[in-house]
């Protein structure tokens, strides 16, 4: 798994590409403190290369958004492949997480939640 | 019938390695997509659990694989050398929905054709999967 970090703003977006599982999924919470540590705590994932995920990357990604939500951040998804989208239905965190289509419509709504 | 065995030491690392396995060996097959990713995410959930869970991540125990293709079915079994068992597969708290862990064996459940929960002769947990190929299905 890579991570890529590219920051918009306010908001930094990380771009996963690989297997998300228990070695990437340490990683990406790694990569989170990172941020948090800089004070950054709007983020936005970008799955689009992510081929692979299974339920220790989902309690990655949970993990994340609950450090998020702990310092009144916001963590929103992206461009979920259709096996991903499939499997975030079955575990019923679709309900749970922001998800958007786009990188581009998630950061439009982090702007306009900066405005608001 | 096809049948490939692999072992790995009980470190993380396995986990990457494993999987690299399992792909060449869908490859190899010829799966078909969807039973080849019903297989990967299956059999990862079984294999992390008895890496984290089952052998604790000791390297000296090993996690033991073995899958098996024929026209009509997959099927696969990972073994751990732990002392877990049933016991604690039974005493699992359920999940809540912001847990971070618990979602495995539900994805298991709703990949597989088949899945079953035995123990291995020293007292480890054993995971026996089955998954039906499009051969076996257009039949139907």
């Amino acid at each position: 798994m890579t991570i890529t970090v590219e920051t918009f703003g306010n908001v930094a977006v990380l771009r996963l590409n690989g297997r998300l599982d228990l070695a990437s999924g340490a990683e990406l919470k790694q990569k989170a403190k990172d941020l948090f540590a800089q004070d950054r705590t709007t983020l936005h994932l970008n799955l689009a290369g992510v081929e692979f995920i299974n339920s220790s990357g989902l309690g990655a990604l949970v993990s994340t958004m609950k450090e998020t939500r702990l310092r009144k951040g916001r963590l929103t998804l992206s461009n979920l492949a259709s096996y991903v989208q499939e499997i975030f239905e079955i575990t019923q965190l679709s309900h749970i997480f922001e998800i958007f289509p786009t990188e581009e419509e998630a950061l439009v709504s982090n702007r306009a939640a900066v405005i608001d | 019938m096809a049948t490939h065995r692999f072992a790995y030491p009980s470190v993380v690392e396995s986990e990457e390695r494993f999987l690299n396995d399992l792909a060449q060996v869908a490859q190899r097959e010829r799966l078909e997509e969807d039973v080849r990713r019903a297989m990967m995410l299956t059999l990862s959930e079984a294999f992390t659990n008895a890496l984290v869970h089952g052998n604790r991540l000791d390297p000296a125990k090993t996690v033991w694989v073995e899958v098996r293709v024929d026209e009509a079915t997959v099927s696969a079994e990972v073994a751990d050398e732990g002392n877990c068992g049933l016991a604690e597969l039974a005493a699992r708290p359920q999940t809540g929905q912001l847990d971070d862990h618990g979602r495995g064996i539900g994805l298991m459940e709703h990949f597989a054709a088949e899945v079953v929960f035995g123990e291995t002769l020293t007292g480890g947990l054993k995971v026996s999967v089955r998954f039906r190929r499009l051969v076996e299905r257009t039949r139907g």
